[in-house]
């Protein structure tokens, strides 16, 4: 009996023993993470790496835009081969469209821009990772920032004197999914665009890649913003500021800057690029517009650069992504163009030329041109570098807001469509310039959708 | 054994007349006490001395004897040893099945006799087992229990491995599966690798009185599945069963395929308007059908008009199927064979199984595999009980032909050759243009070529598996009341796959070629993937331990018993995957070329630039468990019990807040024995009735649900920074989801077993359902929908098994009903967001997010027949209309208010089967019929656009409007182009093509012939079987015949077994 007394007890004791352990080392033991190749971001390196994933941050900027603008037209062939949502964006008579679209693709990249925000607000700021903390919130800012504006220039009407009362698009500052998306004005767009682009300031002039932003991309972007504000005074200064920091151009005449390939010239990351970014989307069967791909003249190194023929026509290859997807990002080209605009709407227009005659020696293969920019008028000089600008900047991204903004100067641009012997229109001014919301976003949240 | 028993013998002949003793007995049937009549005592010699009286009661005066033989008609004979001047009560157990398991239900956690038990449970034995020859426990428990349904339309996926449910499918987004529980504790492996024959019971548990025990992951019912194990006591015995399985061969035509002559009228309808010139000019590196090739040449003037047409004509004949059956299909053949040797003594008992499956199957993929089992128990005195049990498999498995749906271009045609008239292999055109490549380079690149016939020699591809599982147990009694145990589990589970694919193989050449181009500066090409073969590697090692302290307690005062356990858990689960490929192989030298995946290379052919596929890629998870749980019973004169249940589990979700880790789960039941009432005895036919009632809680956890976003790396072909993704959305309001059930059941046996069976009634509630639901994607933008808790549900079923014996005598004949109704309801939801209705439109599998209509359900387009030109038409606003985006737009905004209607549902709410046993002296045969009912399938049609884009097209396609005035004649939209998915989605999802499912199937039918050898020596039972399965529908409620459940593919093959089992002890 005493034996078996005292095995009992030890058994009993083992079992409390393992009971107790078990219950005080359970937290410990239930705190390792369930899977290692996930985690939830809470350092500056998830953050960082979160901003690096081009795939949602560099590529989202709207195609919408592009597709609905002037650039290109289609044969009856390809149009009729297209399903429904393509062909009514093709006539700007669109079908109510859902999931996936460009709203979706730059508001990922707003969310991540949030998250990384409201993450880094959880940080502790300390000498040794002040300089990483500050450069990564700028560049949070910054794709947020630039999200905002390319979508402000695709589902909204162009800056006027309406700006306060017109749609704007969804101001997300915060990555809560709770928080209810309401649209705001154009006017608290451009606002909110603008004030967080001046807190970028932090950011070094040039990084390491041009997938991640830089000071100079700041001020280009700003430069931009302005721009399509019809603000010309400020575009100028800030396109100023940002070939005074950076002004390599890519010389078209020099072999040494394009690849000398039939089918890609550019190579991607190139030196004239200084953020990159591309549209959404990719161009399928688009035929130049005729009249447009003419006015390149032949001393045009970009006529042979940038097309090649397709059956009759002329297909776009000179995207300096270096393949078929279309750069949307910002170049020293750009600049130099928003710079010489600006000059020339104020009437700088010794300045204006000066600034032309930088860009054009890269471009063309004599001096027949410059020869003619000397001689033109004062009065055409405006529509001479808009007219290059379009030319250099085809199939950018750009057109769409170009059109808006040149109509609000009374230029009248009308879009006119021929397709299977029916003519459809797209009158300057019209409301559909700003292009409608996903339906199932408006049946989400009961947002207003944009009228027709 | 032989010889023991001789000298037993003549040391009882020697003192046959030195004592003369007495002993008595009572003879009873184990399954219900009953006492047993006629039944014959044998003395050791063999001769009859005894039979027993109607109370079972016999007396024998044997002389010094030392074992009497027990022995009675349908009842496995029994020797006992005897002592002079003892009492023994002899339980016969029935013979066809091995019943000392039946009357003990295993919960994993204890073992329990019938009358214990307050949870709907029920136990399935080696018998029940053997009625089907699946070689997957899964197969052969079909049709066998009520409420166990299995979906043979189910998809595989991270949430549902399995395709059975029990009681219906309660929850949307959680884990679909059932708990498998394997010896005593969670099993998590592939249960494929579990051999059927090594297994003695198996208990399903069904409420949540039963299955509140195993917790959190419970919500769907559990299965306890035991392996045979070593007995104390039990003599040695020798068991052995072949089983052969041969099928029939799949038929091709099972799968719809439009005739070659119509498929290639369109592929001309489609060249002219236009379709294929995308193909042909902006991407000619990729394949057209040979129809469309040539249309091509004949319009640049390549061929003539009659060599066009003349060939045309001839691939008009070909059927593609026809060298498809030829050369890639055969009959499946399976063999499967089990040995098992079982022993032991007073103090302890072992068990040895140890089987092996070979499949060929009928697409010349093959399967091997080896099991073994060992199990030991040992019993120490009274106090210490210690068991060890292993379980190991071992598989092997190649994968077989291509599938002939994926064969050729994305738009498949039915009118390739895959060899010619004289056998030759002939190369088919399934990922590049042949003419195109071989035109680029041909004297520095290799061939293109895939020709199917030969491609599968130079392709080596192991799928390897190994599992071990090992369970031991010890128990302490410290006082007869108290018992502490001590379990552990471990498994570990390696699965390997490799692809080697040889030099010359497709692969290994295209590849090579893909990445090879043309340097105009040196003039030569440049080659970045090396020569040689190609291996892809896939290892996947999983491994989980658990370890488990329990107190087992049971007090008995006078009539009051008390009895239950208190225990922890620790769990672990651990996975993880390593996959990486290796170019330029060679297996002799073995070696490997290292090549750059980093970086992106041309692939000039494509104009883009790519990386090379294959950089190693890791993933690893880890799940942990802790839990509390108890068990009470409390039953007073074996007549009337309480019970309860408890459960606490905690998880390590990642990122969950700690309240959220632990939750308990509990349920409470109470049972009446009625039988045992007094006032029972007074009824005579009644043998066994017992009331039972149980209420109790489960929940379903997803461990990848967390309220924290989740991010993972993702490729970057953009640069060299690494980056991450969001993949999971934050969700501060995720819950887990939780499942109440109320049941009500009864068991019951009448007329001395004529009659017998279960009745079981049941209500679930399910709250916090996850469902996919919209949201505003402005806030994430990385998918269209998310998972939330979005809804309610109610269910309710009866679930009923009743048994009767027809006629028995030496002729038997009896009949098993299984019938059960299962009916869900969503009772709430909660972001009642009518497009979310338009989810059906697209997918069977969503649940209805409408309060009160069936959880699961089929929801269909209002159909107004077609118009003058055969376009179809639908209702806006209560009018016919051809407007499609219209009606799309209100079945989105107005759901079933507007043009939509909920037909039923999408899974059988009643289903069940019948079996009918006959048996004559040694002869036995089965059938069952499996039947499904009250639900709806819908019908797959044609949709223009897809057959446009790929190439399918359903038989309606042949009924089509083709002139005005079919439409009074059919339903089926003209063909238009260019396609309209609109117009195609309004028929496709119309209500004329959902049609009822109900439907009976002859499941399988059994003849066995068992003789029987020896009484007092050896017992035997051999079993000589033949067994026909899968034997095909015998009604469908649909006039059009289509069997609802493989609608549009092949289904499953008729299969014919014969074998024998025999044991030997």
């Amino acid at each position: 009996m005493k034996k078996v007394n005292s095995v009992n007890k030890i058994c009993l004791l083992i079992f409390a023993v393992y009971f107790l352990v078990c219950n005080t080392a359970c937290e410990k033991f239930l705190d390792e993470k369930s899977t290692a190749t996930t985690t939830s971001p809470n350092n500056l390196e998830s953050f960082q790496m979160l901003l690096d994933n081009a795939n949602v941050m560099n590529v989202s900027f709207p195609t919408f835009g592009e597709i609905s603008a002037d650039n290109y037209f289609l044969t009856d062939e390809t149009f009729n081969g297209l399903n429904e949502f393509r062909r009514g964006d093709y006539i700007w008579d669109w079908p109510d469209y859902e999931y996936v679209n460009d709203w979706a693709r730059g508001y990922h990249a707003v969310y991540v821009s949030n998250l990384v925000l409201d993450g880094l607000g959880e940080l502790e700021v300390t000498s040794s990772n002040r300089k990483q903390y500050e450069d990564i919130y700028a560049s949070a800012l910054f794709y947020r920032a630039y999200s905002f504006l390319s979508m402000l220039w695709t589902y909204s009407l162009a800056y006027d004197e309406n700006a306060s009362e017109n749609l704007g698009i969804v101001l997300r500052k915060t990555s809560n999914p709770v928080v209810v998306s309401q649209r705001s004005s154009v006017q608290e767009c451009y606002d909110q665009i603008i004030s967080d682009l001046k807190k970028c300031t932090t950011l070094p002039m040039t990084t390491g890649h041009v997938l991640r932003p830089s000071k100079v991309a700041v001020y280009g972007t700003l430069a931009r913003t302005y721009l399509s504000m019809r603000d010309y005074q400020q575009a100028y200064n800030y396109a100023d500021s940002a070939l005074v920091l950076y002004d390599n151009l890519l010389d078209f005449n020099d072999a040494q800057d394009t690849t000398g390939s039939d089918d890609y010239p550019f190579t991607r990351y190139n030196k004239e690029t200084i953020y990159f970014s591309t549209l959404t989307l990719t161009a399928n069967n688009w035929n130049t517009d005729t009249s447009l791909y003419q006015s390149y003249k032949d001393s045009d190194l970009r006529k042979s650069l940038f097309f090649k023929p397709l059956n009759e026509n002329y297909e776009f290859k000179g995207s300096y992504s270096g393949d078929y997807w279309l750069f949307s990002g910002l170049t020293t080209g750009e600049l130099l163009l928003i710079k010489a605009e600006s000059a020339a709407f104020m009437d700088s227009y010794d300045q204006a030329r000066s600034v032309m005659r930088v860009l054009m020696a890269k471009r063309y293969s004599d001096d027949g041109e410059l020869i003619s920019l000397n001689a033109l008028p004062n009065e055409q000089l405006l529509q001479f570098i808009r007219t290059e600008r379009r030319k250099e900047m085809i199939f950018r991204g750009q057109r769409w807001i170009d059109i808006k903004r040149f109509n609000k100067e009374g230029l009248n641009i009308d879009l006119t469509r021929i397709v299977n012997g029916e003519v459809y229109e797209l009158p300057a001014n019209d409301l559909r310039f700003a292009l409608p919301l996903p339906h199932d976003i408006i049946l989400e949240t009961g947002m207003q959708q944009n009228p027709k | 054994m032989k010889g023991l028993t001789i000298i037993l013998a003549s040391i009882l002949l020697f003192c046959q007349s030195s004592f003369s003793q007495q002993i008595t007995g009572k003879v009873i049937d184990v399954r219900n006490s009953k006492a047993l009549q006629g039944v014959t005592i044998n003395d050791a010699t063999g001769r009859v001395v005894m039979i027993t009286d109607q109370s079972g009661v016999f007396e024998v005066v044997e002389p010094g004897g030392k074992q009497i033989a027990i022995s009675h008609v349908g009842y496995r004979d029994t020797i006992i040893q005897t002592r002079p001047n003892n009492f023994y009560l002899v339980a016969l157990q029935p013979l066809e099945t091995n019943i000392e398991e039946v009357s003990v239900v295993h919960t994993g956690y204890q073992e329990l006799s019938p009358s214990q038990v307050s949870g709907s449970i029920q136990v399935l034995d080696e018998a029940d087992l053997n009625k089907q020859t699946g070689r997957n426990v899964l197969d052969r428990i079909n049709n066998l229990a009520p409420g166990v349904s299995f979906d043979r339309a189910a998809q595989s996926s991270v949430r549902r491995k399995l395709n059975v449910s029990i009681r219906g499918l309660s929850t949307i987004n959680g884990y679909l599966d059932p708990l498998i529980v394997l010896d005593g504790f969670i099993y998590e492996g592939d249960i494929d690798n579990i051999d059927p024959h090594s297994i003695e019971n198996i208990t399903i548990l069904k409420d949540a009185a039963a299955s509140s025990i195993w917790g959190a992951r419970a919500g769907n019912g559990v299965i306890v599945i035991t392996t045979k194990r070593g007995k104390i006591g039990r003599k040695l015995g020798v068991g052995w069963s072949t089983t052969m399985t041969v099928s029939e061969k799949p038929d091709l035509s099972d799968v719809y395929q439009l005739p070659s002559s119509d498929f290639i009228d369109f592929e001309k309808l489609l060249f002219d308007n236009g379709n294929f010139n995308n193909l042909i000019n902006r991407t000619p590196y990729y394949p057209t059908s040979p129809a469309v090739n040539i249309f091509q040449k004949l319009k640049n003037g390549e061929i003539s008009e009659v060599d066009a047409q003349h060939e045309i004509e001839r691939l008009k004949g070909i059927d593609a199927r026809d060298d498809y059956t030829k050369y890639f299909i055969r009959n499946p053949v399976m063999l499967q064979s089990s040995l098992s040797l079982e022993g032991g003594n007073e103090t302890h008992g072992f068990n040895f199984t140890g089987g092996y499956t070979t499949e060929s199957a009928e697409y010349y993929s093959t399967y091997k595999k080896w099991n073994f089992n060992i199990s030991e128990r040992v019993s120490i005195g009274e106090k210490i009980d210690f068991d060890v049990r292993l379980n190991y498999t071992n598989s092997r498995a190649t994968p077989g032909r291509p599938v002939y749906g994926n064969m050729g271009p994305t738009r498949f045609y039915p009118y390739f050759d895959l060899a010619d008239q004289d056998g030759n292999p002939l190369p088919l055109e399934d990922t590049y243009n042949k003419g195109y490549m071989d035109a680029y380079f041909p004297d520095e690149l290799l061939s293109w070529d895939y020709v199917p016939l030969e491609d599968y020699k130079f392709v080596d591809d192991q799928h390897r598996t190994e599992e071990l599982y090992a369970v031991a147990n010890v128990s302490y009694r410290i006082i007869p009341e108290l018992a502490v145990k001590f379990g552990y589990q471990i498994q570990q589970q390696n699965a390997n796959n490799d692809i080697i694919y040889s030099e010359q193989s497709r692969k290994a050449r295209t590849e090579y070629n893909r990445f090879a181009s043309y340097d105009p500066a040196t003039g030569r090409m440049n080659y970045v993937i090396p020569k040689g073969g190609i291996r892809e590697t896939a290892n996947s090692k999983g491994s989980s331990y658990t370890f488990r302290g329990q107190l087992d307690f049971k007090k008995s005062l006078s009539k009051h018993m008390i009895s239950g356990l208190i225990g922890t858990e620790v769990r672990q689960n651990k996975r993880s995957n390593e996959t990486f490929s290796a170019y330029g192989y060679k297996e002799d030298p073995l070696s490997s070329i290292g090549v750059d995946y980093a970086n992106t290379y041309p692939t000039p052919i494509f104009n883009r630039n790519s990386k090379i596929s294959g950089a190693p890629a890791f993933t690893r998870t880890l799940n942990r468990f802790i839990s509390l749980y108890g068990t009470m019973l409390y039953s007073f004169d074996e007549r009337i019990g309480l019970t309860g249940s408890i459960r606490q589990d905690g998880a390590n979700i990642f990122g969950a807040e700690s309240n959220e880790k632990w939750k308990p789960l509990w349920s409470v039941g109470s049972f009446w024995n009625i039988s045992n009432e007094e006032f029972a005895t007074d009824y005579d036919f009644l043998d066994r009735l017992k009331l039972r009632l149980t209420y109790g809680f489960s929940g379903n956890v997803d461990l990848s649900k967390t309220p924290l976003p989740l991010a993972g790396i993702t490729p970057n072909i953009y640069s060299d920074y690494p980056a991450l993704v969001v993949s999971l959305l934050n969700d501060p309001s995720l819950r887990w989801e939780k499942v109440s059930t109320f049941n009500i059941g009864l068991d019951f046996s009448l007329f001395s077993g004529r009659l017998f069976g279960t009745f079981d009634m049941y209500r679930k509630n399910g709250t916090d359902l996850y469902g996919p639901s919209g949201y505003d994607y402005t806030t994430w933008g990385n998918q269209s929908r998310i998972t939330r808790n979005v809804a309610s549900m109610a269910g309710n079923g009866i679930d009923i098994m009743l048994t009767t014996k027809n006629i028995d005598r030496e002729f038997k004949w009896s009949t098993t009903w299984i019938v059960s109704s299962n009916q869900n309801k969503t009772t709430d939801y909660y972001t009642p967001n009518k497009r979310d209705e338009s989810l059906f439109l697209t997918s069977d599998a969503g649940i209805t997010p409408v309060e009160g209509y069936l959880l699961y359900a089929i929801a269909a387009l209002k159909w107004g027949g077609l118009n003058s030109t055969g376009d179809p038409l639908g209702y806006v606003n209560g009018e016919l209309s051809d407007d499609y985006a219209a009606i799309r737009k209100e079945a989105s905004d107005l759901g079933v208010d507007g043009n939509l209607t909920i037909k039923g549902a999408s899974r059988p709410q009643l289903f069940g089967s019948l079996e009918n046993r006959f048996s004559f002296r040694n002869f036995s045969m089965g059938f069952s019929l499996s039947f499904d009912g009250d639900y709806y399938f819908r019908k797959k049609v044609t949709s223009y656009d897809s057959f446009v884009k790929g190439g399918k097209a359903y038989s309606d396609i042949e009924r089509r409007w083709t002139k005005s005035g079919d439409e009074k004649y059919t339903d089926v939209p003209a063909f238009v182009y260019p396609a309209n998915s609109r117009r195609d989605l309004l028929y496709q999802m119309s209500e004329i093509n959902v049609l009822k499912a109900d439907h009976i199937r002859l499941a399988y039918v059994n003849i066995g012939w068992s003789p029987k050898f020896g009484v007092n020596k050896h017992i035997s039972n051999l079993n000589i079987f033949v067994n026909a399965s899968n034997l095909g529908l015998i009604w469908t409620a649909n006039k059009e015949k289509i069997d609802p459940e493989y609608q549009d593919r092949i289904g499953p093959l008729k299969t014919y077994s014969v074998g024998f089992r025999a044991n030997f002890n």
